[in-house]
């Protein structure tokens, strides 16, 4: 595993120096890169808030618009938000670039954590709910998709409910499940919005396991940077605004659309591959393997290289410790508890280390008085050792 | 030299609400009407937007083409050219306003807020 060694390094290398770069323009307060988790989350709210809005004037409907210039369905109340309504196709445009803009920063996000080797031990858990933020992410921005019903939701439907069927019998659970039905119908587009709305306040309780293995998580980027994003998401927006496609029409087959890469790749995926013998079946077991792959990456052993094992947890010294509770208070990943300590002994509280919570940072060897934590292939004499060392090759 | 250009910063994001906002709001060049209790001051805006008509004009066709290409890419036939149209073009040309606006506001926090990012080693003297 050299060259990934190698290639996580240069990438190290490489951010670093942008990193470096960016901090002489805009310190390290209001460094981007120091909020690349934060940043999708700002995106979440700008989302939430732009939907809100649609939301109001939007009619889940599919009733044939082309019979009846009175009949309001999806279509018509979408183009009487972006066209009549005050700055409603601006508000549509925000909404749809906010999510693109969650989609790019979620990935930056992921990169990042990837080649700092922040998802190893007890990142395990971040991890994972990352992935499954991810595909959930994903799937709303494509239930998005299906709501304004113009033919591009149109096709988009079809093409899903044809790789639903490659799947036998439980395909057409959730076939039936994804119409709401057996055809479509109105409720399916109730069905949709029920997704896209339903889905997305689930985000929430995903994003608190996301966060709660982490200490002091950044939620928030600073206001100028909240600004930056913002006036970058609105230019896109003057510069590109969205219109729809034609109206859906159930006795129309439509063949082509426009493609938007962050949330419609599995579909150019599927319409590539399905051409081919069982092609759906691959395009299911591509999209199956790919997210365990995704899933296994913090396993030990398979990425790590062998020269770099992962380091043990920290290991507390029971008869020196004086149950202070210094390590507990000053450890950032609360890996330490204090519990009774054993009877007989002249204190009330000991130390204990919760070893897959424990990230073997060393805070807590440096913050104890008592020389009663100690990380056990780390120890003191081997530090200062090491720090002579420096010393001595710098000098 | 930082608070000047602070200075000039917060100049720029409120002539930028208030003049480039407003005059795209109403669908550019449009005489304001309709104001008896701020007549006075706002006639000489009004009079600068009259003079900037033709200018506005001109970002109405550039908006508005680029709104009949995009629709005309999606297979639907163009927007009628009716009274909405302006005030459509306009809403866009605000929220360009606004993105100018902000990308000030941002640049004069980080330049005010750029002595607390500067990392200060404090050294225990020894006593």
């Amino acid at each position: 595993m050299g060259w990934y060694t190698g290639l996580i390094r240069g990438l190290n290398k490489a951010f670093l120096q942008l990193e470096a770069g960016l901090n002489a323009i805009f310190t390290n307060k209001y460094n981007p890169l120091y909020y690349h988790g934060a940043l999708p989350q700002f995106f979440l709210w700008v989302l939430f808030l732009s939907g809100l809005l649609l939301f109001a004037y939007y009619i889940p409907t599919i009733d044939n618009a082309y019979v009846s210039k009175a009949v309001v369905n999806s279509w018509k109340s979408v183009d009487y938000i972006s066209n009549s309504l005050p700055f409603g196709g601006v508000i549509r445009g925000l909404h749809r670039y906010a999510g693109d803009a969650m989609v790019l920063t979620i990935l930056l996000h992921t990169i990042r954590v990837w080649f700092t080797d922040r998802y190893r031990q007890y990142r395990w858990v971040q991890w994972i709910s990352g992935v499954v933020l991810l595909f959930m992410v994903l799937f709303i921005g494509q239930t998005g998709y299906y709501l304004v019903w113009d033919q591009r939701s149109l096709l988009l439907t079809r093409m899903t409910v044809s790789a639903f069927d490659a799947l036998g019998p439980m395909g057409g659970t959730l076939k039936t499940l994804f119409l709401n039905g057996e055809a479509i119908t109105n409720l399916t587009l109730s069905n949709f919005l029920f997704i896209h709305i339903g889905l997305s306040f689930a985000l929430l309780f995903g994003l608190w396991v996301h966060y709660m293995r982490m200490t002091r998580p950044v939620l928030t980027p600073p206001p100028a940077i909240n600004y930056i994003m913002m006036a970058l998401t609105l230019l896109v927006v003057f510069l590109f605004p969205i219109t729809s496609g034609k109206m859906a029409d159930l006795n129309a087959a439509p063949t082509m659309f426009d493609m938007d890469i962050w949330f419609l790749w599995p579909y150019w995926l599927f319409a590539n591959m399905a051409a081919m013998p069982s092609g759906a079946i691959q395009f299911w077991a591509v999209m199956v393997l790919g997210t365990i792959v995704l899933c296994l990456i913090p396993m030990p052993g398979l990425f790590v290289p062998k020269s770099q094992p992962p380091v043990s947890a920290a290991e507390v010294v029971i008869n020196k410790c004086t149950g202070c509770s210094l390590c507990y208070n000053d450890c950032p990943f609360q890996a330490i508890e204090m519990v009774p300590a054993p009877a007989g002994s002249r204190f009330k509280l000991l130390a204990t280390i919760l070893p897959y919570r424990c990230s073997s940072c060393g805070v807590c060897v440096g913050s104890c008085a008592f020389d009663a934590v100690d990380l056990p292939e780390l120890t003191d004499a081997q530090v200062n050792t090491q720090i002579k060392q420096l010393l001595g090759a710098k000098a | 030299m930082k608070g000047i250009v602070i200075v000039i910063l917060a100049c720029l994001c409120l002539a930028i609400s208030v003049v480039g906002q407003t005059w795209s709001e109403m669908g550019f060049g449009t005489v304001i009407t309709n104001t008896s209790m701020l007549e006075d001051p706002l006639k000489g805006l009004s009079k600068m937007y009259d003079s900037l008509s033709s200018k506005g004009k001109d970002l109405q066709d550039v908006f508005i083409a680029r709104m009949d290409k995009t629709a005309q890419a999606n297979g639907l036939t163009a927007p009628p050219a009716d009274d909405q149209t302006p005030t459509v073009a306009g809403r866009y040309a605000y929220i360009l306003f606004v993105a100018i606006a902000m990308v000030a506001s941002a640049v004069a926090i980080i330049l005010i807020g750029r002595e607390d990012a500067e990392e200060k080693t404090v050294l225990p003297v020894k006593k």
